[in-house]
């Protein structure tokens, strides 16, 4: 559609007319129609090209077309004797509508392109709002914006729609590439903005984008098109069924599929939690697909510890120290009263205090980390799952937040560490080591031996997902690996993020790795801003104070300062999706999981 | 003006001029007898923040430059006419809510010169233009030969009722030709208001006939045809005038005050010699009540100025006379309308006519200059002479 055509679907009839523009702000004089804050207006300009404009309301007033103040009518309706205000001027009643420009689409070499507001629309140019009109109008409205907007709407994901006012478009659909899930994503929003039901219908997008993809030759993929693993916590054990009035959470969404299709995307399990594997066996709704999750004491470092407790330096070069001495083994070593202190790294005291540390994982305190003598661990599952392209849904109802923290930060760092493993290799052999020379990922993946034997036979298998017939794959060909924070500021805080957080070197190199994290959080202000910096997705939702909403526009990848009072007012599901690879801020509703 | 106001001549020149106003004022000042039969009339009533029945009320009001083009002695004329009708709605928010009908704002350009029979055609076109009549229809639709017979020294057939033998002065004489188009503009917008059927219709103007029985004057025939077409379907026409044009009107309501309490809400019929009274000593010199009409005085709120009030007598006689119950209320009804708070006090659909009639400096202007390109076009314009010295100094030549 061109130029003229698109002024053929707005019509003769606009809503206002341009009163003012400048680089800040433009002012539109309207007519008395039902309008909201954050409605969305198209405003054709060929003043240096074919452009229209969008512009997005931020503040309206009531005005009258002759009478400058109305504050004189209202004292006197206040004051005088039963005064009253008749109802005749109607022509008269307008409004002054103020806002930014967020950019304009010029229409060059039969295509639009969606430009920074870098220029003005002509003096007293018509405005029309999307939204405003009949049925057949509107939809006509939203087939325009989703072509003038294509290359910011664009992406596999589909988080949900263009929200003009309290107006969800529908038929304006707002995506996030599947490239930038092996980003950082930030998902903000104080309780009960609907983060969970933003997570669901992310988790479900996935899955619509996967199988997509799926069934597209590559050949064919659009650019940053990319399967996506998801790594999701699932601290209220809702991703599954989702709520008892709906068709079901992922579990419908798998059961709908083709068996070929299951198959490819779901493998053997999507479900893990610490309930027993035979209740998960015979839980219907599961069917089937639920694994019981447990590490072992071996898969976890000194790395991962530091991560998510305080640990001083001392105690850190202790552990460190003891992990040299012990391998793997470690940690039983110090609960076994094995590791002896000296007088050099390993003091007494801090023995202690890494004992005290670690007395989570004694005896049969730990569901997650149950005391076994032999290796036996989901680890090396979860990371194959996730490097074919699977979703995971990881009930942590069971486990205490520690627990939860700790099996975010060994998922994430062993992957992690095996994406890097792959990258320093060109060959299988290379990647695995022989019984004569390590290979990269003994490198990588100091300890963890155990968990080494099992992924050296799985990945050096026919099917393994780093295998193209004999050719080791490249990063790029493989999954954008996401893996979920709840709770972000317990671990990503400053003072846990620091030399020896494995996910300060997640948030750092991750997207080189295809691995992203989604930080999820009620507040921003609590988390480390190297780990902020490094966001290049935020969905910011209603948050609850002033420190906070200053945080998210400070954190926004592209300018949110005008939506920063409606960071305050947004009801559920609403959000501002900012993006470095897009050039605008869009408002989006998130639509309710059903 | 270069003028020194502080000088001694100019000083006792004031003083002097003072003296002979108030000497003027008081010369008329109503004899104490007939001030207080004035007042042992006055009839208090009620503020009316509500009504027993909704009405329908119409309000019209006009304005215009004029001329607004000059050439020799051709004169173009602008004219605005507006009308607002409204439907009280006692138990609505607003009380009142607009009627939006067809045909309530005129805009008229009248071309009168003194060249042939250039004046009466351009007042030909004009009532064709506003009302779709003649004199013909003006006459036949009125009253006005039988009342001119009966009012003046001079008495007139139909066929006496001719453009030839109305009266009209020069085109040239600007000032006489405003009044009578703005008065003719806003009589035939109150014609057309006629058409929602209101039970009011509001004038800004009196209802006097300065040349009744004496000339065949155009706007006081249309005001007969509108007034015996308001009658014969029920509506009144109320001509309110801010300036009561009473001698020491004041006093009346002072006294209405002092002597009877009412400080407000209240009315006086004043004697009317269409209905057969004498009219009191002060005021005969005056047309004030009019000729076929009645007049009350009557005062709405403590801030405001007592004002008249002008309606026909035959509609008087038809729905007042010998009811006070009625008479009070029309001006309970009236005080309802007139608690708009852009207006309060008088009433709001004569403001609100006036608010749509009147011409900002701007509008005027805007006008102009459409009326000046296009006759630049046609090159009917020499020079710049149509501007104002000062607009020539302000924006060039």
């Amino acid at each position: 559609m061109d130029y003229l055509g698109v002024l053929e679907v707005l019509g003769q009839e606009a809503f206002g007319v341009l009163a003012g523009a400048s680089t800040s702000e433009l002012v539109v004089y309207a007519r008395n129609f039902d309008t909201s804050i954050g409605d969305l207006f198209l405003i054709p300009s060929d003043r240096g090209g074919e452009r229209i404009y969008l512009f997005r309301m931020t503040q309206y007033a009531n005005v009258l077309r002759r009478e400058d103040d109305m504050d004189p009518m209202a004292k006197n309706l206040v004051a005088m004797d039963d005064p009253f205000y008749a109802d005749d001027f109607e022509r008269d009643k307008l409004l002054r509508l103020t806002g930014t420009l967020l950019g304009y689409s010029e229409y060059t070499q039969e295509q639009w392109v969606f430009r920074s507001p870098r220029k003005l629309p002509d003096h007293l140019s018509r405005v029309f709002k999307v939204g405003f009109g009949d049925e057949a109008t509107i939809a006509a409205q939203e087939a325009v914006l989703a072509e003038l907007l294509h290359a910011q709407l664009r992406g596999g994901i589909r988080v949900g729609s263009l929200l003009a006012g309290e107006m969800a478009l529908q038929g304006v659909q707002v995506g996030i590439p599947g490239e930038y899930f092996a980003h950082h994503i930030g998902v903000f929003g104080r309780t009960g903005t609907g983060k969970s039901n933003n997570l669901m219908v992310m988790i479900e997008a996935i899955f619509q984008n996967n199988l997509h993809l799926l069934h597209t030759p590559q050949e064919e993929w659009e650019r940053d098109d990319r399967i996506v693993s998801l790594f999701a916590i699932d601290p209220h054990d809702e991703f599954a069924r989702w709520k008892p009035e709906t068709n079901g959470g992922i579990a419908h969404i798998i059961e709908v599929m083709s068996p070929q299709d299951r198959a490819a995307l779901v493998g053997d399990f999507f479900y893990l939690s610490c309930r027993p594997q035979e209740n998960l066996d015979t839980d219907a709704v599961l069917n089937g697909r639920g694994r019981q999750c447990y590490l072992h004491r071996r898969d976890i470092t000194p790395a991962d510890l530091i991560s998510i407790m305080e640990f001083t330096d001392i105690m850190s070069a202790s552990a460190e120290a003891i992990s040299d001495e012990h391998g793997e083994d470690w940690i039983s070593a110090i609960l076994n009263g094995q590791v002896e202190p000296d007088d050099r790294v390993i003091h007494r005291a801090s023995l202690g205090a890494i004992n005290r540390r670690l007395g989570f994982l004694a005896g049969t305190r730990s569901r997650l980390v149950p005391r076994a003598t032999a290796y036996d661990s989901c680890l090396a599952d979860i990371i194959i799952a996730l490097e074919r392209g699977r979703v995971l849904d990881v009930d942590t109802t069971m486990m205490t937040e520690i627990e939860q923290f700790l099996l975010t930060t060994i998922v994430a760092r062993t992957i992690f560490a095996l994406r890097k493993a792959l990258k320093s290799s060109s060959t299988m052999e290379q990647l695995l080591g022989n019984e004569d020379t390590d290979g990269e990922i003994d490198r990588h993946l100091p300890l963890q031996e155990s968990l080494k034997a099992q992924l050296r036979e799985r990945l050096a298998a026919p099917d393994s997902p780093y295998r193209t017939g004999e050719q080791l794959k490249q990063i790029t060909e493989l999954p954008a690996v996401n893996i979920i924070v709840e709770e972000a500021p317990s671990i990503l805080n400053p003072v846990r993020i620091k030399f020896g957080s494995v996910f300060r070197d997640i948030s750092r190199q991750g997207r080189k790795f295809g691995i992203g994290l989604t930080v999820v959080s009620q507040q921003v202000s609590e988390i480390d801003n190297g780990i902020l910096s490094q966001l290049n997705t935020e969905i910011s939702m209603a948050l609850g104070n002033e420190e906070e909403r200053r945080a998210a526009v400070q954190t926004a990848s592209n300018d949110i300062q005008p939506f920063r009072r409606e960071l305050q007012v947004m009801s559920v599901g609403q959000a501002i999706l900012s993006a470095s690879y897009k050039n605008v801020p869009l408002p989006i509703q998130i639509r309710e999981f059903f | 003006m270069d003028f020194d106001f502080l000088s001694r001549d100019f000083v006792h020149t004031a003083t002097d001029a003072i003296d002979a106003f108030r000497q003027a004022i008081e010369e008329v000042e109503p004899p104490e007898e007939d001030l207080e039969a004035l007042c042992e009339g006055i009839t208090t009533f009620q503020h009316s923040p509500r009504i027993e029945e909704d009405f329908v009320v119409a309000g019209v009001d006009g304005s215009g430059e004029f001329p607004i083009l000059q050439q020799d002695d051709v004169f173009m004329h602008f004219t605005v006419s507006a009308g607002s009708v409204f439907e009280t709605c006692t138990r609505r928010q607003h009380k009142m809510t607009a009627r939006t009908l067809p045909g309530l704002m005129y805009t008229g350009l009248i071309n009168l010169s003194d060249h042939g029979e250039g004046l009466i055609q351009g007042y030909h076109c004009f009532l064709q233009d506003l009302i779709h009549c003649g004199l013909k229809e003006l006459r036949d639709g009125s009253d006005y030969c039988e009342v001119f017979s009966a009012e003046g020294p001079k008495t007139i057939r139909p066929a006496d009722v001719t453009w030839e033998n109305a009266a009209f002065s020069r085109a040239s004489q600007v000032g006489t030709h405003a009044y009578l188009i703005r008065s003719l503009a806003e009589l035939g917008m109150g014609v057309r208001a006629l058409a929602s059927q209101p039970k009011y219709l509001l004038l800004d103007t009196s209802l006097v006939y300065f040349l009744l029985g004496e000339s065949i004057y155009l706007p006081e025939l249309l005001k007969r045809y509108l007034i015996c077409k308001a009658n014969a379907q029920g509506t009144g026409v109320l001509g309110l005038c801010k300036s009561h044009n009473i001698p020491n009107g004041d006093l009346l309501g002072r006294r209405a005050k002092e002597q009877y309490g009412a400080a407000h809400h209240w009315f006086i019929r004043l004697p009317s010699e269409a209905l057969g009274e004498k009219r009191p000593t002060f005021l005969l010199d005056r047309e004030v009540p009019p000729k076929l009409g009645v007049s009350y005085l009557f005062k709405f709120h403590e801030m405001s100025f007592p004002m008249r009030l002008d309606v026909d007598a035959q509609w008087w006689r038809e729905h007042l006379a010998g009811d006070p119950e009625n008479e009070k209320r029309l001006f309970e009804e009236l005080d309802y309308t007139c608690h708009d708070v852009r207006s309060y006090g008088y009433p709001y659909p004569l403001q609100s006519a006036h608010r749509q009639a009147s011409l900002t400096r701007q509008e005027r202007k805007a006008v102009k200059d459409i009326l000046l390109q296009h006759a630049q076009r046609e090159g009917i314009l020499r020079g710049a002479f149509m501007r104002s010295q000062e607009e020539i100094h302000q924006a060039g030549v």
